[in-house]
């Protein structure tokens, strides 16, 4: 009874559980009205971009990555956010989660005990998603845990944090108007991964964004910083099942 | 004595939707009925195993994967029904088998049909067994779906079990409907066939 889908599909996705759907939603959630979907025989990819333009998530997953990835026609659909949530409410960790479409309607079915159907209408949103192209001073991985921990801290004592590079062994976190509440990740304490920079850089980004793009980490297990003086903060969570999370941030302006 | 209905509680947990099973099997089966297992206030229940309170030679255990169907004839002689205390899961896993038939080779096991049914409605479709019924005399709904609208989308909640049909309706608890669908107006969709 569950495997039926009211729709005749030209894409159908099957996430093996609700896990990335729910964390997606988790991540947009009061961030963003609609999200842009783009599946082909490739594989997945999601671009968001929030009203006031300060962050811009884009997700890509490879086919390879899904239980089931069935493409007869390349789509792109627009889908609202409250109906996003909606389909992720009620579901239990272990369902599994398939998103269909022909392109006018688009049909969840979580199966489970129930299994729950959504069927509701493909939105016009905007096909062209702004292009950030940046060239980054600074490219860093380091270890989620940490960094989470610096971004809590500095939260609870400001609104901005600054992120500082002067050489290649250290990146600096701090409050950015009062510089307290200073994580220091590096190499020697194992929390720096990896730093290569161009030029020492700076620059301050609202933590309300970064907490937020902080619920993919459940995804990942490592996260990937860039950014220069006076540009854009660039997140990169590569995922544990594949592909990449990028989150853009807006520097914070003077 | 008359034929008792044992609930034998197998979950680890007491979760709301069993739960609201439990009630709705008290209401069907009254004073024939007791939970096993588990005491839980306002339910005609015990700590005891069903195997405390009826000897398991005296049993018959309902199993889906029993190869016999129950008939009111296979009643004599016998002093319960024990029915598995499970949240079903789908596809089934076969949990009454292993946690019930087979730990008690010596109790008579029988089946009310191939397809799973919700606790409540095998307590039913025992109880018309009871009242001299045969299993094909019952008319089930296989699977029932839910339907509701919430603003512009079309949301449809599917059940796996089999629901006899009681006054032309699929029995499934308010309760039940409650904690599914939340609220909001809903419709059943289902399609009534026989049983077996």
């Amino acid at each position: 009874m569950s495997s039926y889908a009211t729709i005749s599909p030209q894409v159908s996705i099957t996430f093996a559980d609700v896990k990335l759907p729910s964390t997606l939603v988790n991540t947009l959630k009061g961030l963003v009205d609609e999200v842009l979907i783009t599946v082909d025989s490739g594989g997945f990819r999601l671009a968001a971009l929030d009203p006031a333009r300060v962050s811009m998530l884009v997700m890509e997953i490879p086919a390879s990555a899904f239980l089931e990835l069935r493409v007869d026609k390349e789509l792109t659909i627009g889908v609202s956010m409250q109906s996003l949530e909606l389909t992720v409410e009620a579901a239990r960790k272990t369902d599994k989660y398939v998103l269909m479409s022909d392109g006018e309607f688009i049909e969840v079915v979580v199966e489970g005990l129930p299994t729950r159907r959504y069927k509701f209408r493909s939105i016009e949103v905007p096909k062209e998603i702004p292009s950030i192209d940046v060239q980054y001073d600074v490219d860093a991985t380091v270890g989620l845990d940490p960094f989470k921990v610096a971004i809590k801290d500095i939260s609870a004592i400001g609104s901005y944090a600054l992120f500082k590079a002067e050489d290649e062994e250290t990146l600096q976190i701090m409050e950015a108007s009062t510089k307290r509440g200073l994580a220091r990740l590096s190499r020697s304490s194992g929390s720096l991964i990896d730093l290569r920079l161009s030029k020492p850089s700076s620059c301050s980004y609202e933590i309300s964004y970064i907490d937020k793009a902080l619920t993919l980490a459940k995804l990942a297990s490592q996260l990937q910083l860039s950014f220069s003086s006076d540009s854009p903060l660039k997140m990169i969570f590569p995922l544990a099942m594949g592909g990449t999370a990028t989150f853009y941030l807006a520097p914070q302006v003077s | 004595m008359g034929m008792k209905i044992y609930i034998e509680h197998l979950e680890r947990d007491l979760g709301r939707w069993i739960l609201a099973e439990y009630r709705s099997s008290y209401r069907l089966a009254g004073e024939m009925l007791t939970i096993t297992g588990i005491e839980i206030p306002g339910l005609p229940s015990t700590r005891k195993r069903f195997y405390e309170l009826v000897e398991p030679l005296k049993a018959i255990i309902l199993d889906p994967q029993a190869p016999e169907e129950l008939k009111p004839e296979d009643l004599r002689g016998y002093e319960a029904i024990v029915i598995g205390g499970i949240l079903g899961a789908h596809p089934p896993l076969g949990r009454t088998k292993k946690l019930l038939s087979e730990r008690f080779p010596e109790a008579a096991k029988r089946n009310i049909g191939e397809h799973p049914f919700p606790i409540d409605a095998s307590v039913y479709m025992a109880l018309e067994v009871i009242r001299g019924k045969r299993i094909e005399e019952i008319p089930v709904a296989l699977g029932l779906i839910i339907r509701k609208r919430i603003g512009n989308i079309e949301h449809e909640i599917e059940l796996p079990y089999a629901y006899p049909i009681v006054n032309n309706k699929p029995l499934i608890s308010e309760e039940v409907l409650q904690i599914i669908v939340g609220r909001g107006e809903y419709e059943l969709i289902f399609n009534p066939v026989p049983a077996i």
